[in-house]
This record gives structure tokens, sequence and C-alpha cells, in this order.
């Protein structure tokens, strides 16, 4: 697989960043200067802070900082402004002590990064209206984006091949049914079914279930296609000679199910696996951002865009539509490993 | 051909009853039922014993009954139109819904041939002009375009369009025309309006029709009668209609599927700009639990995404001979 992606620039280019990403969400809540649910509370909507290298007197600093941002309310215009004080200089420091969390079975408070001495609430990407970092809950959501993502593909592609697999081989009755059930599940809208189907979730579930309630929702509208396609194939490979040998030197139904069918599906599985997870991202973001799907405390990219449906914070705040460009870089990632695989694994698809 | 006509025909009919079937069990799948939740306020109100309530409601709203009768009683009212009454809004869900259902019609068809249109016409391009300059291009935006969260593009346009000073952020209709008679200044208000979600949601659909035309022209004009068609000294053109026409065929059996998609992305779209089709009330609807009308909701997307299926099957007999009539 590895070779299939080395030759493709941007299938490479595409794995790159997602490596990135899942790293990045795996340790959460270490490279996050801050922790999701932390609020400041005179912050709110704070803009965006850069990184700086050079200093207002022209002295280049190797460490670099930010300048502190102080906000000032007009009363004449009723409004809020945010000037950036350059005398208080924020300079990044490593290993910092931050807000406690727990990692698989450690309790820390060791954050990668931090500003200041003692650390500063710094927004690199800006603060949400209610004063919380839009970068350490964008870091956040990358992990609950992407493992609702991987976990709704996953079981729909598991489901989706194993009904597949039964169906196109038994054929019969049992198949017609199936796939009228498959049809009902391939025509009726993703996202309509999917958000009757969340409205259904208990509203006090704990953050855990709630994660796979929203993938299992997720993979009941996206499992048919999967199943079409593996039945299809199935069909076409029951027919062939070598299974068709297989079955004259007395192998047995299941033998040659997994031993002899299974194995020429996975490639068609792997680029499915890729492509439903896309799918299943945008789904959840979809579904969060109209209140189904993610509550909180749990936060996730979708959920965080819902302030920006305010007209008035979107474009007051336009930095609260930095979830949807991570979405989206994230979903063009995917697309780019997909297509690689399947123009490599996969020659016969249009 | 008109006996395959008659049995898409059934195929459609079976699908119908089958759907609404499988909609009725989910919206009798949660816990509770209207019967105990109207008791549960009358009885706050001291209306009577709950128990007591709870059966003499269950009576009226014929609870009792086996569950396939409940889906026949239900199922006789939908065909004839009637949806029950909504719990929020306290009026025919059918009312509610109807107004919504000709703008997603319409704006369904605009997205539609909007889509379509272009997505073929740089198909075409794309493939005629394989490796060039205009098709890295095309082919880039194609993985941008359907890499969107359409919802998101939808927002980017608010942001865009309020920025630059402009006044409409979503809607169909500047409040000054939402009630007045149609007329030509109204006509070119909704003009002004509607290319938003056109555009939101036609992205997507360009990008995806784009690439699957592509692909298909790309495999037929390396055929036979393609080379045939060269050799007989056809302009490029004759020879481009000779593969498109066949290029086409696919795309069209997919266009039901796509009339499913569509809902996906016009729901989002239009909650983000508060267009009146089938989507802000329908979450609504959910967010409040008002089963009624949600489900009737989802069985009309259902009934259109199946009718849409039947005409594309028809349209695809129509016009690819090579089908067989099964």
């Amino acid at each position: 697989m590895w070779n299939v992606l080395k030759n493709n620039k941007l299938s490479l280019m595409g794995s790159l960043i997602l490596i990135g990403f899942v790293i990045v969400a795996i340790f959460a809540p270490f490279i996050a200067p801050f922790g999701n649910n932390q609020q400041f509370p005179k912050k709110g909507d704070h803009p965006p802070q850069s990184l700086r290298f050079i200093d207002k007197n022209g002295n280049f600093h190797i460490r670099p900082f930010v300048y502190e941002k102080t906000k000032s309310f007009s009363f004449e215009t009723g409004k809020t402004t945010w000037k950036v004080d350059k005398s208080q200089k924020h300079f990044l420091r490593f290993f910092v002590k931050g807000q406690s969390y727990k990692f698989l079975f450690w309790h820390l408070d060791i954050h990668l990064f931090g500003f200041g001495d003692p650390p500063q609430p710094v927004f690199f990407f800006g603060g949400d209206p209610i004063g919380r970092d839009i970068f350490s809950r964008s870091i956040y959501g990358a992990r609950v984006s992407l493992a609702i993502g991987a976990l709704a593909a996953l079981i729909a592609i598991g489901f989706g091949a194993t009904v597949g697999l039964i169906s196109g081989y038994v054929g019969g009755a049992l198949d017609a049914v199936v796939q009228r059930i498959v049809e009902f599940f391939s025509i009726i809208p993703n996202i309509p079914l999917a958000l009757t189907l969340s409205a259904f979730l208990p509203p006090d579930l704990p953050p855990i279930y709630l994660l796979f309630g929203v993938a299992i929702v997720i993979s009941i509208v996206t499992w048919a296609d999967t199943s079409r396609q593996i039945r299809g194939l199935t069909l076409s490979l029951k027919e062939t000679d070598y299974v068709i040998a297989a079955h004259s030197y007395g192998a047995s139904e299941v033998r040659k199910i997994f031993k002899h069918i299974f194995p020429r599906t996975i490639t068609l599985l792997i680029v499915n696996f890729t492509l439903t997870t896309a799918h299943a991202i945008l789904a959840e973001a979809g579904l969060s951002f109209l209140g189904f799907g993610i509550r909180p405390p749990m936060v996730s990219w979708g959920k965080m865009l819902s302030y920006a449906q305010n007209l008035l914070v979107m474009t007051s705040q336009p930095w609260n539509l930095i979830p949807g460009f991570l979405i989206f870089i994230v979903i063009l990632s995917i697309n780019f490993v997909g297509d690689g695989l399947r123009d490599a694994l996969d020659p016969y698809s249009a | 051909m008109f006996a395959f006509f008659l049995r898409r025909l059934g195929i459609t009919i079976l699908m119908v009853v089958l759907s609404s079937f499988l909609i009725f069990g989910l919206i009798k799948m949660p816990p509770g039922s209207i019967a105990t939740r109207e008791a549960a306020e009358m009885s706050k109100h001291g209306g009577g014993q709950y128990g007591e309530l709870v059966e003499r409601l269950k009576k009226r709203y014929g609870l009792n009954k086996h569950f396939i009768l409940q889906y026949w009683d239900w199922f006789s009212d939908v065909l004839r139109g009637n949806f029950g009454r909504s719990n929020i809004y306290k009026r025919p869900v059918s009312e509610i819904i109807l107004s919504e259902v000709g703008w997603t019609i319409i704006l369904g068809i605009l997205i539609l041939t909007f889509a379509w249109s272009v997505g073929i016409v740089i198909g075409i391009y794309s493939a005629t002009h394989q490796y060039s300059f205009g098709d890295h291009l095309f082919t880039t935006l194609g993985f941008l375009g359907i890499s969107i969260p359409n919802f998101f593009l939808a927002m980017l346009m608010i942001y865009i369009l309020v920025i630059s000073g402009s006044n409409i952020t979503g809607g169909l209709f500047s409040s000054e025309f939402k009630t007045a008679p149609w007329n030509w200044a109204k006509f070119i208000d909704l003009l002004k309006h509607i290319w938003m979600p056109v555009l939101a949601v036609g992205t997507a659909k360009i990008a995806s029709v784009m690439r699957i035309m592509r692909n298909n022209l790309l495999e037929e004009i390396n055929k036979d009668y393609i080379r045939t068609a060269r050799a007989k000294g056809l302009s490029e053109i004759e020879v481009w209609k000779h593969g498109v026409r066949v290029a086409i065929n696919p795309l069209i059996s997919k266009a039901g599927m796509q009339l499913s998609r569509l809902f996906n992305s016009v729901v989002l779209v239009a909650v983000v700009l508060s267009v009146p089709v089938i989507g802000p009330t329908f979450i609504e609807a959910l967010k409040s639990q008002d089963t009624l009308l949600a489900s009737a909701y989802l069985l009309i997307m259902l009934f259109l995404v199946i009718i849409g299926n039947f005409f594309a099957d028809m349209l695809l007999a129509i016009v690819d001979p090579r089908i067989k009539y099964y």
C-alpha cells in the first residue's frame, strides 16, 4: 500500500497531512495549551494573535512571542475593540504546567507549549464567544471528529461487507429481500435519516456512549453503498473458475467465502473505508452543527461551527469559521488518499 | 417498452409502501407515545388519573390496535394527503409542508440543471483535453469542490457577501417582497437570492458530475468505434458527440442517487441560508420531537426521491436503446 501512495504525489501529501492530524488528535490534551472547556471569562471573542520574532524596536528574538491584546469598549459607538499592547510580550515556552488532564492512565498537567511565565491565555485561532481557546478546542475537536469518522466507517464497512458477502453468496429469496432493504437505505437521504435517528439518542448519555451512538447512527446511513458493491463483486467471484475448483474438491461454504472470496474484496473495502470515513466526518459535522450528534462537554469541528451560524458572530468574529477549514483540509486529504488508492488498487472501476 | 414502464411502476409503488412502513416503524420506535405524553400533560393540569387517561387516549388514537392496523390507518390517511396535526405549530402538517415542497422541487430542479449542464460541459472539455492546463485546473477545482462541506461553503458565501457590503444574507426574498404578490420586481428579487443555495449545493454536484463525465468519456474515447469515426474523416466535434452519447448514460442511471444526495446538502444549506425549503422546519420538528411532522418530511423526501428514480429509469430507457426491458 505504501508503494501505491509513494508514486502519487497528491496521495502522499494527503496521507502525511492525515497522519499529522491523527497524531495531534491522539495527543490532544498534551498538545493543546488549554482544556477544551477551559474558559477565560474576560476574553470572550478574543481575536487571533500572531506569532512574532521581531519586536517593536526591530530586535530579533530567537524565541518567538506574542503581544498581549487588551479590550476596550467605546460607549459612543457601542463597539468592543481589541488593541495590541506592545509593551507586554509573552514568550513561547515548552513543557509548561497548565490544566491537568488524564492521558491513558496518567494524570498529567504538562502541556507541549504555552506563552509567558506564568502561562497566559493566548489565542492562536482566537477565542469563541464565551472565552474558550479555539485552537485548543480545534485540537480536541479533531479527536472527536476523526474518531467518529473512522469508527462509523469501520462499522459501516464491516456490516456492509458481511451483508453483501452473505447476500451475494447465498442468493435466492434472501438476496431479494436483503437487496430491497439495501435499496431503501441507499435511496433514503442520509443526513435527514441520521438527524431523525440521532434525535432518539437519550439526552443524558455519557460522552463516550454518545460518541459510539453517533458513530452507529452514521454507519446506519452509510453502509448500504459498500454492501451493494460487495454483493456485486461476490456475485461475479462466485462464478470464477478458482471458486468452482474449490467447490469441486469439496471446500466447505465457510471456507469458500472466507478463504476464496473475501480476500478478493479487501482492496475494494480499503478504498470504500477511506471514502466512507470522509462521508462520516462530513455527516458528523453536519449533525453536530445542527445541534444533533455531539453535545457538550465534548467538542467537534461541526459543533464549533454552530457559533458562526449567528450572523453577528460570523461577521465580527470570523475566526469562528476556522474549524470549517479544518474539516475541508481533512476531507480533501482523505479524498486524495482514497482516489490514489482506487486508481492503484482497483483499476477496473471508473 | 410499455411492459417495462408498468414493471418499473410496480417496483416504485412497492418501494413507496415498503419505505413508508419502515418510516412508520421509526416513528413508533421511541418509548412513550402521543397518548402517554398528552396524558402526562392533562393529569398535570388536573385532568384526571394518569393511567385512566392513557387508556382513554390510546383508544382515541387507535394505539391499542395491532401494529399493522395502526400502520394502515396512518398510511391510508397519508395517501389522502392527511398527515395529522403538528404538535408545535398546531396546524395540519400538510399545510406546513405544501409550500416548502414546492420550493424544494423548484430549487432542486435549478440545482440539478445548473450542476449537470456545467459539470457535463467541463467533463467533456477535461476528457478531450486530457492533461492540458485546463484539465489539471478543473480536476483540482473538482477535488476542492467535493471536499468542502456545502453548509460551510454557504457560510463562507454569506461572510464574503456581508464583508463586501451586500445586504443579502439568505432567504429567498427581501423583506419587502416576502408577502407581495408576484410581479417582475419580485422575480428579480428572487433571482438575487436564489443563486446562493444553488451555488452552495451545486458546487459539489458540479465536481462530482464532472469527474464521472470525464472518466466515462475517457474510457469511450479510446474505443474502436471512435477510431473508426475519426478514420471516416468526421470532424472532432462529431467524434465527441459519438462518445458523449454513450458516456452520459451512467450519469443518468446515477441521477436517482444524486437526488437522494441532494437532500443531504439542501437540508443543511437551507438552515444556514434560511431558505424556506425542506430543512429548517424539519430540524425544528425533530428538536421538539414533533414526530408526525418530522416523519411527514422524511416520507415526502423519500417519495420525491423514489419518483425521481422512476423518471431517471424512464429517461435512461429512452436515451440508451441497449437497456434491456426487464
